[in-house]
């Protein structure tokens, strides 16, 4: 379901729903409103900024961590400095012979250490460097509203416009899901054998139900109709 | 979602949704197939398949002929019935699509018939 890498962090990527959820008043219920967040007097400029803290996630743990990291590294080396300079034995490793170790890395090492310190370091770097780097979208969009900030899941919206697209195709629940990422709605809907249903009219309905939630970022519907029907239903 | 009187009324001309059961078509197309062949509905199997997004239907059921002796008293007796069993067969298959599709509403793309058996019907003339 992650066709949208670039979404963000884990399990941020895209939220799917069936119609199912919908009938039983999902549609609403999981809409996160900020609504009354804001400090009195804090004005757009606060909204805008709760607004972005609500749609985007969080980079505190991973600066955090990074900031932990590199005071230990430098409280070690202003210990071992300041050792060597009043002529001190070492704490731990002086300088010198840990520059020379690190130059001379390769050798007198187990391999397999080295894989695996190796591993694990690259896997640390890239969890650094992707946080930093990717927009870290959550899957939450913004209904505009003039007096509230709303706040709604991605899952909420698929969940209405699974909604509606089953009341456009006329069939059961279980016949429709949508796919609802950073960019796109993916409507999937199996018809009823025996019952031809038309691809642009519950593309029409989807979108007019989409254009009347106004949700922004607006992403684009699709909609792949099944080949196969289901009997019976 | 949308509190829009548009969408509202879009709702309440397609409120509700209506299924017709699996075992409705097949009381359905085992009611068509008796009549088409003359045999008791409750002697017919129906099963259905999906052909494409529309309806195959498979049948197998006996067929009502009449008893050789009939025959052989007056030939002209198998046309009456509508001719050699696979005559009827064939012409059988466009009478149950147009019959069921005509009282169930689905689109049938499909029917096969397979004779089971043949029911010998004494009594009088058929049709």
């Amino acid at each position: 379901m992650s066709h949208d890498t670039a979404s963000g962090h884990a399990g941020h990527d895209s939220r799917s729903f069936g119609a199912g959820a919908a009938g039983s008043g999902a549609a609403g219920a999981g809409a996160a409103e900020a609504s009354g967040n804001a400090p009195f007097g804090a004005g757009a400029a606060g909204m805008e900024r709760i607004l972005h803290r609500e749609t985007h996630s969080s980079r505190a743990v991973a600066s955090a961590i990074a900031a932990v990291l590199v005071i230990v590294l430098c409280v070690c080396a202003l210990l071992e400095s300041a050792v060597r300079a009043i002529g001190q034995p070492p704490w731990l490793v002086d300088p010198e012979s840990a520059a020379e170790n690190i130059v001379a890395l390769p050798g007198g090492v187990p391999p397999l250490l080295l894989g695996v310190l190796g591993a694990v370091v690259a896997m640390a770097g890239l969890f650094f460097l992707l946080s930093a780097v990717l927009p870290g979208h959550r899957a939450r969009r913004l209904l505009r509203d003039r007096r509230a900030a709303v706040v709604v899941d991605d899952e909420v919206i698929a969940a209405a416009l699974a909604r509606r697209a089953r009341l456009a195709a006329n069939v059961t629940q279980q016949q429709v899901m949508v796919t609802v990422s950073r960019r796109e709605v993916l409507v999937n809907v199996r018809p009823t054998s025996g019952v031809p249903l038309s691809a642009d009219a519950v593309l029409a309905a989807v979108r007019e139900e989409l254009d009347a939630m106004a949700p922004s970022p607006s992403p684009e519907v699709r909609i792949n109709v099944a080949s196969a029907g289901v009997i019976g239903a | 979602m949308s509190g829009t009187a548009g969408a509202a009324a879009h709702r309440a001309a397609m409120a509700g949704h209506n299924r017709i059961s699996t075992q409705a078509l097949s009381s359905v197309a085992r009611a068509a197939a008796g009549e088409a062949l003359g045999v008791p509905p409750q002697d017919v199997r129906a099963e259905w398949s999906d052909d494409d997004g529309l309806l195959a239907l498979s049948l197998v059921a006996p067929i009502a002929v009449p008893s050789l002796t009939a025959v052989l008293r007056e030939p002209q007796r198998v046309a009456g019935v509508g001719g050699s069993i696979w005559d009827r067969a064939v012409a059988a298959k466009a009478q149950i699509l147009r019959r069921v599709t005509e009282l169930s509403g689905a689109q049938l793309s499909r029917v096969d018939i397979r004779i089971s058996g043949a029911a010998v019907r004494t009594g009088g003339r058929v049709r």
